[in-house]
């Protein structure tokens, strides 16, 4: 799904970024990528979405190079990856029913599977009374599960998630992280930047840390942190 | 295209962001008020020129002295001069009732005081293009029909050929200098109402670059994001320009009834009506402004996204 292949991003004048990083992420899989601030999670995200473009290396998403896609279809691609971040990124005049139903007519979805597909996802992720409900009139757990809503509603091949569980109470991200688990069993590949040692130990799941824009770390059920004898991937 | 869609984001937007809309309507409305005031002045000086240089004419007075042979003579001359436009034959009686009917009571008693007729018949020229007055007035000087003892009568005569030289160019240099000064004050005022225009855009469009962002992370095309800001800006122009159509139309209309109550109407200013269809605007002042208002305002809206869009 995600294919890294020596990958370097130096942002002017000379700050770091990402650092020949190679990295591969088979379809279906659920992966965690963790490390400090500034260590390039975010960088690396946006690589995928093609809001940056890579100083050096190929990055293949979905099996398109993003390197020579036009930029005419740079649209097209984003609509094969589903969003979640930290910060929500709700259209604040919105309803929640209109914010998810966005990402539909953006497809240019017909207004009768709009009407169909909608409610089905708002009932999901278990905000069918709040369907009519502002972004501002509803808790920041709910916004996120509105962003989650909206990213899934198309049935994306690949979701990505930058520090989803960042603005939102512990209890709260643990109902998240069980709706990010269950939109990866449907067959969706799901990769989730994050802090959250907690939902990183408890999820058992392939981590990859990374420092100063290189990965340091890639472990198939690993937790948050681990000894560095099983360090792997650094040179 | 989605239109009904793009039309209900566009009118809620105006709508939420009324502040907003206020302002770029208010925008939309001066700049095309200055703009349009410019262009109606203009075009009715240019009326106002025009039907001065109409009524330009040169009288050719004939003298009494002159042999029947001599008058049918110039007669035929006038009627082969190509340039001439009509030529009206004024009788030594009709030049007499004409200085009655300007005098009044006065005439009476300034005739009296002389022997018999003292106004010499003649022919009222007028000349196709007011250019050639002076070279068609110089053909008659020396005809032996012609009198040359009038001159006395108009200081502005040259010989017995008279013709309102210097008046008429100098209100026509006048006229012509106004024009060309209105044609910059459209010009800039033109200019003007885009920059306006496209930094109301700009701004409101700045207060929503978040909004934006979101579209294309979602994956919205750069049209699909663009069309909702294509159309509030064609709204608001609308709007905007449709306003100012209708008060310079007013202020055209108080004008033209000024001018039909003064004095002015001896000139016979010709008010240029803004919503009949004319050579310059075959769509008619008004109808053109505001088309133009939403084309601005379309096209700000589409331009003023492009730095937003950039992937």
């Amino acid at each position: 799904m995600i294919v890294f292949e020596n990958v370097s991003k130096i942002y002017e004048p000379d700050v770091v970024g990402l650092q020949d990083f190679t990295w591969h992420v088979p379809k279906g899989e659920f992966v965690f990528l963790v490390g400090p601030s500034g260590s390039g999670k975010t960088t690396l995200i946006k690589l995928v979405l093609k809001e940056l473009e890579p100083t050096e290396g190929r990055i293949l998403v979905a099996g398109r190079n993003l390197s020579t896609l036009r930029r005419s279809k740079v649209p097209f691609l984003r609509r094969n990856i589903g969003c979640v971040f930290q910060d929500f990124k709700l259209l604040p005049n919105k309803t929640v029913w209109e914010n998810v139903a966005y990402a539909l007519e953006v497809v240019g979805e017909h207004r009768r599977s709009i009407r169909r597909k909608v409610p089905e996802i708002v009932n999901l992720v278990g905000l069918a009374d709040k369907a009519n409900s502002l972004p501002h009139e509803i808790s920041g757990g709910e916004q996120q599960r509105v962003s989650v809503a909206r990213a899934f509603v198309n049935h994306p091949p690949l979701l990505l998630a930058d520090e989803p569980t960042g603005n939102i109470d512990p209890e709260t991200s643990i109902g998240l992280m069980q709706l990010l688990l269950r939109i990866n069993r449907t067959g969706t590949t799901v990769v989730v930047a994050t802090h959250d040692r907690d939902m990183v130990n408890r999820m058992r799941r392939r981590v990859i840390q990374l420092e100063g824009g290189r990965m340091v770390r890639d472990e198939h059920r690993g937790s948050y942190d681990e000894a560095p004898t099983e360090v792997t991937g650094a040179d | 295209m989605r239109t009904s869609f793009f039309l209900s984001e566009a009118l809620g937007s105006l709508r939420r962001n009324w502040v907003m809309t206020m302002a770029a309507i208010l925008t939309v409305f001066i700049s095309m008020s200055i703009l349009g005031v410019a262009l109606v002045t203009d075009r009715n000086l240019n009326q106002g020129a025009t039907s001065l240089k109409n009524r330009i004419l040169i009288k050719v007075y004939i003298s009494d002295n002159a042999t029947p042979e001599q008058v049918t003579a110039l007669q035929q001359k006038i009627e082969s001069m190509p340039q001439i436009k009509k030529a009206v034959y004024v009788s030594k009686d009709q030049a007499l009732a004409a200085f009655r009917k300007m005098m009044g009571s006065q005439a009476d008693e300034i005739l009296s005081a002389l022997p018999n007729n003292p106004f010499p018949a003649d022919y009222d020229i007028y000349v196709k293009d007011s250019n050639q007055v002076e070279s068609v007035a110089q053909q008659f000087i020396g005809n032996p029909a012609v009198d040359d003892t009038n001159h006395l009568l108009h200081p502005d005569a040259h010989d017995s050929v008279v013709y309102a030289k210097k008046t008429v160019r100098r209100m026509l240099g006048i006229i012509n200098l106004i024009e060309k000064g209105m044609w910059v004050a459209t010009t800039v005022f033109g200019v003007a109402a885009i920059l306006l225009i496209s930094t109301t855009v700009r701004l409101s469009i700045f207060a929503r670059r978040r909004e934006i962002e979101i579209m294309r992370l979602v994956g919205a095309t750069n049209w699909f994001i663009r069309w909702p800001f294509v159309l509030e800006g064609f709204m608001t122009g609308l709007v905007g320009s449709v306003l100012a159509g209708a008060s310079i139309y007013a202020f055209n209309w108080t004008i033209f009834k000024w001018i039909k109550s003064s004095e002015l109407s001896y000139w016979s200013v010709k008010i240029y009506p803004p919503w009949f269809q004319s050579g310059h605007w075959p769509l008619g002042l008004m109808p053109s402004l505001a088309l133009l208002g939403a084309v601005l305002g379309s096209l700000g809206g589409g331009f003023a996204l492009r730095r937003y869009l950039k992937v």
